[in-house]
């Protein structure tokens, strides 16, 4: 997968394709930071269950309502005495599963067109392009609200509403990754072979343009997690007890103590920050590994 | 040039149109009608027969047969789908259900604060960005270049209505140096008339000079806010073109020929660095209305995002589909004047 990226002179250092990715990806700085990240973010996710002093929805304490940060309650208690940390913990397993399921939806939904329209171009390409560039005329936070307003608010038509928001990104490098691929020699060889349209687009250009894919999609995985959170913070997105990250925030903020018990929003606002950053960095660290040539160009 | 500027313009009609069907799909998905959701618990069906009757609910939904056979051509688009669109063409945003005013007359009230902070914010975040990514390119990989790079990826990673409470809360609570939210003070907010409602604007043309200086202080704070995310990509962008024009031929030349380094950087490669972060600029204008809602919410300012925000929490559909149909509207067209201009701006753009 790849050869497309191998250049000349990399190629005569007879080193293997992985092993070349490894050591341009443990050569980029921000990739290492945002793998820690996020490494760290999904063994915590995994761990919730078993990591809880606490349990995230049922344990209230009426008599520690909004208490401070202390050693018993290390980011402190919400307004229902729940244990704003074991909260927090749990959020992580809400919005892992939030980021994969709806990037995946929308890349494979929004690849899959893409080829198509690469492949079939005319009218079919004229018809995707312009239902993509309808999606794409709201900005993606709206039509993310929009979406949930509709269909009612809630987890799962959060996760609906995000991936349709992204299902253009990869449309367009699906499409492009077509028109740049079509021509070659490889492809006219599997045509003359007698492969099927969706046998080319399936087993030879799409492993060929893995790379953007994969950066798009970890980049994805970010902007996912603060769409989530900005749904969760309108009241449109997962919902109380729910412990959601946004949700938390929202909670905080509408009852008014999100000023008088800060820690009930600061603490859930710098897990999405640094999920968010996490897969930010990961993503540029990819890029660099992956996808050398526009690497070059950033830096 | 002005064919291909008519040719960008035309094409956003089939976008507009699509943005219409979208709309209109939206609010027809919604378990129960118009009808339904203003009547509530007392509708009898007699009554809610008569006001879908009146709302033209009980005709059909894109063509009219029936209409067709009566009135002829005109009949047959007599339909809810045409006749939405048709008040839409005419600036008509239906009425609220739940305060029984036309949705434009609160559209126009609205419309002007989303202006005001996206102004402050784009302000905010053009003359902080573009100096930042000078630097940090002039500097490239000092101390300097390094800080400014990580806060910069950590301002788009930034979920912004977290960051409102915590300026809310900084700045607010607990400094008391800034107003926590709205436009104005209650006290002000009640006796002053606005004109424009541009606050800012309205202080200096009514001589109101207290007024201008209370929105201001109230702008800062949902400004910076709003502005973190752009500012983020403004850097960024202004780093990595003023690294490329730095390092072109005509730099090196200019460098040869014992030109200050203040010259080079800001008369030689600036100016050619800028149209990439002009067009990356225009980009964030539309992006910042997405923002807004956030912002507005956050910040209880009277924006179009907030409306929204409102329309939404009490079902009032009429003005979640007004305030959506028209952010797609502008943001659309801000998109595309941008694409003109960066056309305009940049010679070796080849329009056709």
């Amino acid at each position: 997968m790849t050869t497309a990226t191998a250049t000349p002179e990399r190629k005569a250092q007879l080193e293997t394709p992985t092993a070349q990715i490894w050591r341009r990806f443990r050569a980029s700085s921000p990739g290492k930071v945002g793998g820690i990240i996020v490494l760290m973010f999904i063994v915590l996710a995994l761990l919730a269950p078993i990591l809880k002093p606490y349990d995230a929805f049922k344990d209230r304490s009426y008599r520690d309502r909004l208490t401070p940060p202390s050693t018993s309650h290390i980011f402190g208690t919400d307004n229902l005495g729940r244990d704003v940390a074991t909260r927090v913990l749990h959020g992580s397993r809400i919005s892992l599963q939030v980021g994969l399921i709806s990037v995946s939806l929308a890349a494979v939904v929004g690849t899959l067109l893409g080829l198509i329209a690469g492949f079939f171009r005319g009218r079919v390409d004229a018809g995707i392009d312009w239902g993509t560039n309808i999606l794409l005329a709201f900005p993606g936070t709206l039509l993310a609200i929009a979406i949930v307003a509709v269909r009612g608010p809630g987890l799962t038509n959060t996760m609906l509403a995000i991936s349709v928001t992204q299902i253009p990104v990869y449309v367009r490098i699906a499409r492009s990754m077509v028109y740049s691929l079509r021509e070659q020699d490889f492809i006219h060889a599997a045509e003359a072979l007698g492969a099927s349209s969706w046998r080319q687009m399936l087993v030879h250009v799409l492993p060929n343009g893995l790379s953007p894919l994969i950066v798009q999609s970890t980049l994805t995985i970010g902007t996912a997690t603060l769409e989530a959170a900005a749904l969760g913070f309108l009241g449109l997105g997962a919902q109380p007890p729910q412990p959601e990250w946004g949700t938390m925030i929202a909670d905080a903020f509408q009852i008014g103590v999100a000023t008088t018990a800060p820690w009930t929003m600061i603490f859930p606002g710098l897990a999405i920050l640094l999920t968010v950053l996490g897969f930010n960095l990961l993503g540029d660290g990819l890029r660099d590994a992956l996808d050398p040539k526009s690497q070059r160009a950033a830096k | 040039m002005f064919v291909y500027a008519m040719r960008r313009l035309i094409a956003i009609v089939p976008v507009l149109i699509g943005i219409s069907i979208l709309v209109f799909m939206f609010i027809h998905l919604i378990p129960g009608d118009a009808a339904t959701i203003l009547l509530g618990e007392r509708g009898t069906p007699q009554r809610l027969a008569e006001v879908r009757e009146q709302l033209g609910l009980n005709k059909p939904w894109v063509f009219n047969p029936e209409g067709f056979a009566k009135n002829g051509v005109l009949g047959f688009f007599d339909s809810q789908y045409f006749n939405f669109v048709g008040k839409l063409l005419q600036g008509d945003f239906g009425v609220s259900l739940l305060k029984n005013i036309p949705v434009k007359t609160e559209l126009v009230q609205r419309w002007p604060g989303t202006i005001e902070l996206s102004i402050g914010a784009m302000i905010l975040s053009t003359f902080l960005g573009i100096p930042i990514g000078i630097l940090a390119a002039v500097r490239r990989n000092s101390i300097v270049d390094n800080l400014s790079m990580t806060v910069a990826l950590i301002g788009v990673s930034m979920p912004i209505f977290w960051l409102g409470l915590l300026l809310i809360y900084l700045f607010a609570v607990e400094l008391h140096w800034l107003p926590p939210g709205h436009r104005l003070g209650t006290d002000l907010s009640i006796s002053f008339k606005p004109i424009t409602n541009l606050l800012v604007l309205d202080g200096v043309l009514r001589g109101q000079l207290n007024v201008t200086l209370q929105a201001l202080q109230h702008l800062i704070l949902p400004s910076v806010a709003l502005a973190t995310i752009p500012t983020a990509i403004i850097a960024r962008m202004t780093r990595s073109a003023m690294l490329e024009t730095l390092n072109q031929d005509y730099v090196r030349t200019a460098r040869a020929k014992g030109l200050s380094q203040r010259t080079v950087v800001y008369k030689h490669a600036l100016r050619n660095a800028l149209l990439p972060v002009a067009t990356v600029i225009g980009l964030q204008v539309g992006a910042l209305l997405g923002g807004a809602i956030l912002t507005e919410t956050v910040f209880s300012w009277e924006g179009i995002g907030l409306w929204i925000y409102e329309g939404i929490s009490t079902r009032d559909y009429p003005i979640v589909q007004a305030g959506v149909i028209f952010v797609a509207f502008v943001f659309t067209l801000v998109n595309t004047i941008v694409d003109i201009s960066y056309a305009l701006l940049d010679p070796r753009i080849q329009y056709r």
